[in-house]
């Protein structure tokens, strides 16, 4: 990645599971982006004040609040309409209920490349000198 | 002097006796008797002459009253014989309400217990597929990233391992799909959610699913939508896709050589609105004796030909239980030796803003 590492955008990875956090930010960082990952939704409401990401990837079972109760604070913020959200989660049924207020959904097994491929068309759209 | 007087009193007690019994238990009875204050040993006898002599004072005014004795103990056995009659009749009816009772007490534990045990084991099936999965998509994802060479070139031996241990993970994991879709269905907990869809994507979708796998063993897939059919129609695809997946995997699987067509095509007649989903192979046909057991789950037609494919057998289960579930019919036609043809045939309804524009 050309960019300097203070212009690259922020991606928050909303994830418990190590082995899906691993393959998503390494995914995220190839196209791009720099990321933080959190599995607790109190905490990931204030990394998104606090880091303005323009990317949240968004696991629907999580150990505190569901990811559903996430998405629907999120768009309940006016403040926080332009974030992209990626659902990525093995329920499809869950997601389904809630696709409307995502941008993307993805249904778990996922691949890197996906991911990569997906986040890389965002970055270029985020990036400040595009 | 008094015989008949006190042979009808007589008859009268053992009525009554058997009236009381035939509207209480005996145990009732004998409370009854225990809340006198007599001592213990005459509560009986005490009960037996209060009812004896209300008879014996009955008869007596009968007849003073102007009536033949004759017809004075005809009195007291009409009044016994109605007091049986009484007693077999609530006592029958009292019988069968308990019995009844009993029964549908019986009936309903069984069936919580069975509840019970389906939920148990279909919450189970999920927590375990879920477990199971969890590993596997890092499983997955970590090959992935092996085999697109994140972290440096491959060899072409390692890159040839790598895409065995990526496929057999894929096929692990259709595998455990197709167990919790089996036990969904089992347990009535897949429903139908019906929302507009374009026969064409969902073509395309399906048509991604097998494109590996057709072009491993050199197979033309031919896939094509009816004009005639609506661009958008009503359909859970995630069900509908089910059903594709499982006919057009299942023709790849089992045709060795030749082509496997999928069609989607509206179909005719005058009645209700119908579409069809068919799924035509070169492989090597269905006998008929088995024309019916392919959809039975966890069963495979075995013989030569289809040996060694592996899988649970689930898949044309899956197929036919799902399309029941959306109302449809499934049947097979085939020819041994000259492939198959799997047809499903699905009611037709197009979405609301669709139909107006028409």
């Amino acid at each position: 990645m050309q960019t300097d590492s203070a212009e690259k955008p922020f991606a928050l990875v909303i994830e418990d599971d190590p082995d899906a956090d691993f393959i998503i930010s390494e995914a995220l960082r190839e196209a791009g982006f720099r990321t933080e990952t959190t599995d607790d939704g109190n905490r990931a409401m204030s990394l998104l004040q606090e880091l303005r990401p323009a990317l949240i990837t968004l696991d629907m079972h999580l150990p505190k609040i569901s990811g559903s109760e996430i998405l629907r604070q999120i768009r309940a913020d006016p403040e926080m309409s332009a974030v992209e959200v990626m659902l990525i989660t093995v329920d499809y049924r869950m997601a389904e209920s809630v696709r409307q207020q995502a941008n993307w959904v993805m249904i778990k097994p996922v691949t890197y490349n996906q991911i990569r491929d997906l986040a890389q068309r965002l970055a270029t759209r985020h990036r400040p000198d595009s | 002097m008094f015989t008949l007087e006190i042979l009808t009193a007589f008859l009268i007690l053992i009525g009554a006796l058997i009236m009381l019994l035939s509207v209480l238990s005996t145990r009732q009875v004998l409370e009854l008797v225990a809340r006198t204050r007599y001592s213990q040993n005459w509560r009986w006898l005490y009960v037996l002459m209060i009812f004896f002599a209300a008879g014996y004072i009955f008869s007596i005014a009968m007849v003073a009253s102007g009536l033949t004795r004759v017809v004075v103990v005809l009195t007291g056995v009409i009044f016994l014989s109605g007091a049986l009659f009484v007693f077999i009749v609530v006592r029958t009816g009292l019988l069968t309400i308990q019995d009844l009772q009993r029964s549908q007490r019986i009936i309903g534990q069984a069936r919580d217990r069975a509840q019970e045990a389906s939920r148990f084991k279909s919450e189970m099936l999920a927590r375990v597929s879920h477990e199971l999965m969890t590993p596997l998509n890092a499983i997955l994802g970590y090959t992935g990233m092996l085999n697109e060479e994140v972290y440096g070139p491959l060899s072409g031996q390692q890159r040839q391992l790598v895409t065995r241990t990526m496929a057999n993970t894929e096929q692990l994991i259709a595998e455990i799909n197709e167990l919790l879709e089996q036990s969904q269905l089992e347990a009535g907990q897949l429903r139908p959610r019906h929302a507009a869809l374009s026969p064409q994507v969902l073509l395309d979708t399906v048509q991604g699913n097998i494109r590996s796998l057709a072009a491993e063993k050199d197979l033309q897939v031919f896939a094509t939508v009816d004009p005639e059919l609506p661009p958008l129609i009503l359909g859970d695809q995630r069900l509908l896709k089910d059903i594709l997946v499982n006919l057009a995997g299942n023709a790849v699987k089992f045709t060795e050589q030749g082509e496997v067509r999928i069609r989607l095509l509206r179909a005719g007649g005058n009645g209700q609105p119908q579409w069809m989903i068919q799924v035509s192979d070169t492989g090597p046909g269905i006998p008929q004796a088995l024309r019916e057991i392919i959809f039975e789950p966890f069963q495979q037609a075995e013989d030569a030909t289809t040996r060694g494919k592996g899988g649970f057998g689930l898949g044309l289960a899956i197929a036919k239980q799902v399309t029941t579930l959306l109302g449809g019919e499934i049947r097979v036609d085939s020819m041994p030796g000259q492939g198959s043809t799997f047809t499903v045939t699905l009611p037709l309804a197009v979405p609301e803003a669709q139909e107006n524009a028409n």
